[in-house]
């Protein structure tokens, strides 16, 4: 059965010595897992339309187990992505975010939305480290494990109001910010990650935007020094904590990180 | 299997991990090998014997070679100032095989691949670098001669950044049509890309 749908194209393998293997996260029918036939041959006109990162329209042959690419009409290649180094690597990250939280064949349009946002974001904009927090936020929240960052996790009170007092945390198995009358009752929260006032207020702007619903504009919102530093490790730990492991290319994200702020 | 001898069985397993073998093209083989007689085996476990013992890599391209360095490496005819960069071993071989390159090579043994968790420390990016800058004077320019997919392009841009600030000249293979072909039959891709790369004749 040949159906159509819209989609972009996450990442690609060989299958055997002919064919290659589109990971394709459609529009309407979620990720799917599709056999690209002769992929591998150098006369296939199809190789270069299953690039990871191409967005286009993807007719689809529903097999027995694995679909099969019969067509794609290319909309976008993301050229601004594919020619910087950094950008590059950020999009491959989220990729490996989203097939971590996305089950396959799962609709969520919302998320299919957001991703292609993503993406013409990191495309536009200059710095790309707002857009991958921004995306990481969005695409948690649409999987369902969405950080509080405005009220503690464990009193439900807002949390600015006790800002100035005393500092705040952010506790990885509680998803969020605790204010600092249940700092203190520290041990059902598991580790905690201390954060600035700005930082928490970032998050939240961050994750604002990310629950803005369609057509998501990009961020307009920037972090320097020590905010950005503290940003990065909350969303290292919870990211690792959430998926109970390190994505593979997390390193690679950190080494740009770590040189970026060392300039 | 079914009632093969233990050996034959043995060598169909062993046949079967080749790339392009299967199951079949295994069995077929092994006949062939078991009925050759003893003097052609001989041949391939000696020629076998030969490549385990004697083949490695180049200590300065990473090319595979049985001598070090490699008899490119080693060439005073070749040119040491162009280095063309190659994700693996056959690459060097498609590019000599268009026989008007006279540069240097280096191998990476692989790309960056951020899915796959490899990163620039897993492939030979350090040792291109102090070739480079080992050889201030000498190395003029760099090609980079990555796949044009998306982790050879990955790679090829951060290589790109790394040897910039080090005052050489460096390029990158075009893209775009191969030769010979039908300019209504490419790909949105490939034509974007050749449209990009277009010169000026």
């Amino acid at each position: 059965m040949f159906y159509q749908s819209e989609g972009i194209v996450l990442d690609q393998a060989d299958l055997g010595e002919n064919d290659k293997i589109a990971t394709i996260f459609t529009r309407q029918e979620g990720l799917v897992r599709a056999v690209v036939k002769g992929a591998q041959r150098p006369k296939s006109k199809l190789r270069g339309l299953t690039q990871p990162l191409t967005h286009g329209l993807f007719q689809l042959y529903r097999g027995r187990s694995l679909e099969r690419v019969t067509q794609v009409s290319m909309r976008n290649g993301f050229p601004g992505i594919i020619q910087d180094y950094e950008k590059m690597i950020y999009a491959r990250y989220l990729v490996e975010l989203l097939t971590n939280v996305l089950p396959e064949k799962e609709r969520n349009r919302a998320l299919f939305d957001l991703f292609l946002a993503v993406l013409g974001c990191l495309e536009q904009k200059e710095d790309p480290w707002v857009v991958v927090r921004w995306a990481e936020l969005g695409i948690l929240k649409l999987a369902g494990f969405a950080p509080s960052f405005s009220r503690c996790v464990s009193c439900g009170n807002g949390v600015q109001e006790s800002l100035q007092a005393s500092p705040v945390y952010f506790s990885l198995r509680g998803g969020g910010a605790l204010c600092s009358e249940c700092t203190s009752q520290v041990r059902p929260y598991g580790e905690l990650i201390q954060v600035s006032p700005g930082t928490l207020r970032t998050l939240e702007l961050l994750s604002t935007a990310a629950a803005s619903a369609k057509p998501s504009p990009c961020p307009n919102i920037t972090a320097r020094g020590q905010v950005r530093a503290e940003i990065n490790e909350v969303s290292r730990k919870y990211i690792a904590f959430v998926l109970e492991k390190r994505l593979k290319s997390a390193p690679l994200v950190e080494s740009i990180e770590d040189d970026n702020s060392s300039k | 299997m079914q009632n093969y001898p233990k050996a034959i069985a043995d060598l169909i397993d062993e046949l079967r991990k080749l790339p392009g073998i299967g199951p079949k093209t295994a069995q077929r083989l092994a006949f062939h090998l078991v009925v050759s007689g003893k003097s052609s085996i001989d041949m391939l476990i000696d020629s076998l014997a030969e490549v385990r013992d004697t083949i490695g890599y180049c200590s300065v391209c990473g090319n595979l070679t049985d001598i070090d360095p490699c008899g490119i490496c080693q060439d005073p005819k070749r040119d040491a100032s162009t280095i063309c960069v190659v994700g693996y071993p056959k690459d060097v071989l498609a590019i000599e095989r268009v026989g008007g390159y006279k540069g240097m090579f280096h191998v990476l043994h692989g790309y960056i691949e951020p899915l796959k968790g490899v990163g620039p420390d897993d492939i030979r990016v350090k040792e291109l670098l102090a070739r480079v800058k080992d050889n201030p004077n000498k190395v003029k320019e760099v090609i980079l001669a990555t796949n044009p997919d998306l982790d050879g392009e990955t790679t090829a841009l951060y290589l790109a950044r790394l040897l910039k600030p080090l005052s050489v000249k460096v390029t990158r293979l075009a893209r775009g049509l191969p030769f010979g072909a039908d300019l209504d039959y490419a790909d949105e891709v490939t034509l974007a890309r050749a449209l990009e790369g277009r010169s000026e004749v």
